[in-house]
């Protein structure tokens, strides 16, 4: 099958490491794939910002440049969101329709399409699991603590694969963690608090690290954490299932 | 225009979807048993006593307000205690009750309560009640509205009673053509402090059911 | 677009213990709601079938105000209809004065709120006692309610003591809640003993009976109502509901999203008035009709004011109710005020992180965190916002459609970040780094690892 990469900006630039293991997960399940050298943003950040009229732009590009493609796979829980939520109210047209549906999570697309289970490598360390709010309560991808039903989470799962790994408990499971878009920057210290609120919880638990299917949530409390000079390690899921660089 | 015709003409000026009204959901049946005991753990949770078997109602008024001397009654109970069968309430409540309530000391363990028209204790019959929440209705045949909120203590006789499951089906049994009806489920509480549950906010400071 | 909001909320989240106590009060309401929906199978069945409900309302709004005002006045009902505000007040001091009554009890009402009547009728020399507890003491604090459902949720017991020395006469320093409210009860009695008339708020309107129904904890409408010879409904017109059994859904779903109850303690319903005394009840449309006209916005009319999106909103938990500065806050409020207000509260639908707990919470399943999004939009294209952030997201969206130049804007943003000094990175203008550290910049982008390895 092939599969067309999408790798976001933020992670286009500050974290390679995690399109380098998407790439190479997606080839170890034997797709072929594809990743357009084109490419920038998906336009959340102006979109969130009430700007989505300025991105027709950036979405129509998208569109066109995953046109032969079957999927279109990103690391990116919200990412992947935006394009499937947004994309078909913003640019009305049967190619944008497919293009949102084409479009997964990495998270969704190894447990949904490639029906991943199992694991070679593994992670002998206790971690928390962070479940960005859009992979929660946009893509669904677990059940969120608000509704009543059947328990599921696709990233817990996942995680689950990795042999040596533990998951540790938190007290608030889906608590959001404050990145927010440009929430971040307009509602700085109230985006911190959260952050910290959101740490707070994982090292009480005695998380060694905080893994996550959304990087944006990762670079928030990544940053949050080195200016206070909290030791702790953060990993994209799909590092850990790929395995980390010797 | 009035404000009527205003108003409706606004609305009917703005073409909204029609949208169908849905059907209920089912909801499992449970047995006499299982509503009993649902309904008796759920009234205590949310503070009331739930009294059945033989009753003394000397007692049961005594442990519901061990100094009540002004009780009220809807129907006919066996207690050495004197019971008012019929209730006035002055046409206007006059000054000088309020001056003599306002009087009595904000202690929580030394409440005086000389009002002539406030009750100690008020005994009203009720024939339904609901499992889920362990409330119990009353409804226009209670003499006076003001009466399960103005007393101090609340006592509830479920006599002949159906018990159901839940808020639907209460909804389901009563006549909503009633002037007035009530579900109770509980003592009057209130959170607004810091969010600590303080039993006896306003209305009645207990609620005692009685199964007879 | 002002940045009152923003300002307000920063000054409260400085307050580190303030926030910590105030999130983990909200989250206990939480908590709470969590227990009591999971132990309750059809939950989802009963949001959808009220929000079903409730979007047939919406659809034949006029139609079952009439049938409500028909029913409740063959009732003995008087039904009272208001466009706005101002008229709502003036139909409330109108009906007082031609009984001469110059104090009245009040018991929670948002709608009363939302119009300013304690003002109005302080105004008209009309005493008006506010008899929810939480309620009294923002009154005797002269504050707004910090929330729907708990109004004085801000407040902790000493600040309360303090008040209530002041005022009540409780001994200085007493801070116990029992005995705070147990003051407030016989303080209150004397209200309602004292007053002739009881306004009440409305949780339901029923079309079908004409009849109002009421939830609270405490008792205290029913005890104004019940005590009062003039009894008066205020209600905005979204309150209707079609069908009496329709009760039997909205009370199940009340009382467990707005603080985990089964039920509320006292659900009353008032059908006709008791004999010799009067009922009033009062239509408000105070800008329903025109929001109702609003497709991306409709169904925020849904609400039924339980409170869960407020108690479950991370930014409301840290950043108190007031800094909202609107009578409704938190994410309901954050598109009730703008919609019907923009001018006022543009900066609202901004203060979210769009998580979207608000919708999953909410009883009727209003997707409130997506209407967040939608009036983000509408705000940045028919309010006034300044220039500069406009002239800024344009220049950003440049950027993004045109690959070369986001690819060189991403180089030299890695280069800087690590070889420039740390001052030349966080400086005031660095909005992230003003509480974050950048990522360590690595020296290759993925594209250009890409090129390297991949590419021939």
């Amino acid at each position: 099958m092939k599969v067309g990469l999408f790798i976001p900006c933020f992670i286009d630039q500050f974290y390679p490491q995690v399109g380098i293991a998407c790439l190479e997960l997606l080839e170890k399940h034997g797709c072929t794939v594809s990743y357009p050298l084109d490419q920038s943003c998906c336009g959340q950040p102006l979109a969130n910002a009430g700007y989505e009229k300025k991105t027709t732009q950036i979405c129509q590009d998208y569109v066109r440049r995953y046109q032969d493609v079957d999927y279109i796979v990103t690391p990116s829980g919200s990412c992947a969101h935006h394009v499937k939520h947004n994309y078909p109210r913003l640019v009305e047209s049967a190619d944008a329709q497919s293009a949102a549906e084409r479009t997964y999570d990495i998270i969704d697309f190894l447990v949904d399409v490639l029906a991943m289970d199992h694991c070679d490598t593994n992670h002998p360390q206790r971690v928390g699991l962070h479940i960005g709010c859009h992979s929660l309560r946009g893509l669904r991808q677990a059940q969120s603590s608000e509704i009543v039903g059947e328990e599921f989470s696709r990233p817990r799962y996942l995680t689950s694969l990795i042999p040596g790994i533990e998951i540790v408990s938190l007290s608030r499971q889906d608590e959001c963690c404050g990145f927010g878009g440009t929430f971040a920057v307009n509602h700085g210290e109230l985006s911190a608090r959260m952050g910290h609120d959101r740490l707070q919880d994982h090292i009480a638990a005695g998380a060694e690290a905080i893994i996550s299917g959304d990087m944006s949530c990762l670079m928030h409390l990544q940053g949050l954490s080195k200016r206070k000079k909290i030791d702790m390690n953060f990993y994209h899921i799909a590092e850990l299932l790929n395995g980390l660089p010797a | 225009m009035s404000s009527r015709s205003d108003i409706l003409a606004r609305l009917r000026g703005t073409a909204v979807p029609a949208v169908s009204l849905p059907a209920y959901p089912t909801i499992p049946e449970l047995t006499q048993e299982a509503l009993v005991e649902r309904f008796r753990a759920n009234a205590s949770a949310a503070g009331s006593t739930v009294i059945s078997g033989n009753l003394n109602w000397s007692e049961i008024i005594s442990s519901a307000s061990p100094s009540a001397h002004k009780i009220y009654s809807d129907g006919n109970i066996d207690t050495d205690k004197s019971v008012m069968r019929s209730f006035s309430l002055p046409e206007t409540l006059s000054k000088s009750h309020t001056a003599e309530l306002s009087r009595t000391r904000t202690s929580t363990d030394n409440i005086n309560q000389p009002h002539s028209v406030l009750l100690d204790v008020a005994v009203l019959t009720s024939h339904l009640a609901v499992a889920e929440n362990g409330s119990i209705w009353l409804t226009d045949s209670v003499e006076h509205r003001v009466i399960p909120f103005i007393t101090e203590h609340l006592i509830i006789r479920l006599i002949d009673y159906d018990l159901v499951a839940t808020m639907a089906d209460a909804y389901d049994r009563l006549d909503s053509s009633l002037a007035f009806c009530i579900c109770i489920a509980g003592p009057s509480k209130t959170a607004d402090i810091e969010q600590s549950l303080v039993i006896g906010a306003q209305a009645a400071r207990s609620l005692t059911i009685v199964l007879e | 677009m002002s940045t009152t909001v923003a300002r307000d909320i920063e000054a409260y989240v400085r307050d580190e213990k303030r926030v910590d106590w105030h999130d983990e009060s909200l989250w206990h309401i939480r908590s709470k709601r969590d227990r009591s929906t999971h132990g309750l199978p059809e939950w989802e069945q009963l949001r959808q079938t009220a929000s079903q409900i409730k979007e047939h309302v919406i659809s034949k709004l006029p139609d079952l105000l009439e049938e409500f005002e028909r029913n409740a006045t063959a009732n003995g009902v008087k039904v009272h209809w208001a466009r706005d505000a101002q008229e709502h007040n003036e139909i409330v001091v109108q009906i007082l004065q031609s009984q001469q009554i110059d104090k009245v009890v009040k018991s929670k009402s948002m709608l009363t709120e939302e119009c300013k009547l304690n003002h109005h009728l302080e105004k008209h020399a009309i005493q008006v006692v506010d008899t929810d507890l939480g309620e009294r003491i923002v009154q005797l604090r002269d504050e707004e309610p910090s929330h729907i459902v708990l109004p004085a949720i801000h407040l902790k017991k000493e600040e309360i003591g303090e008040l209530f020395h002041e005022h009540l006469g409780t001994d200085k320093g007493a801070a116990d809640p029992k005995y705070l409210t147990e003051a407030a009860r016989q303080h209150l009695r004397t209200k309602f003993l004292e007053s002739t008339a009881a306004i009440t708020g409305v949780n339901f309107a029923i079309a079908e009976t004409g009849g109002v129904t009421i939830c609270t904890n405490e008792g205290n409408a029913d005890l104004g109502v019940n005590l009062a010879r003039v009894q008066i409904h205020c209600m905005g017109i979204e309150k209707i509901i079609p069908r009496w059994t329709d009760l039997g859904i909205f009370t199940r779903l009340l009382g467990r999203s707005a603080t985990g109850q089964s039920t509320t303690i006292y659900t009353s319903h008032y059908h006709k008035p008791r004999p010799g005394t009067e009922m009033h009840i009062i239509l408000v449309d105070n800008g329903r009709s025109e929001h109702r006209k609003r497709e991306d916005f409709r169904a925020s009319l849904k609400c039924i004011r339980c409170g869960a999106c407020i108690n479950t909103c991370p930014v409301y938990r840290r950043a108190g109710g007031h800094s909202y500065g609107a009578t409704i806050p938190g994410p309901i409020g954050s598109i009730l005020n703008p919609t019907r207000k923009p001018e006022d509260h543009a900066e609202l639908p901004f203060a979210s992180s769009l998580c979207g707990s608000c919708t999953d919470v909410c009883p009727v399943k209003i997707n409130i965190h997506e209407q967040l999004y939608l009036l983000r939009q509408d705000i940045t294209e028919t309010s006034v916002v300044p220039a500069s952030k406009t002239r800024s997201f344009s220049f950003l969206a440049r950027i993004l459609t045109r690959p070369r130049l986001y690819r060189m804007a991403g180089s030299t943003a890695r280069w800087a970040t690590r070889n420039l000094p740390r001052w030349a990175i966080y400086h005031r203008s660095n909005a992230w780094g003003q509480y974050r550290d950048l990522p360590a910049a690595p020296q290759d982008s993925f594209r250009e690892w890409y090129m390297k390895n991949r590419t021939s």
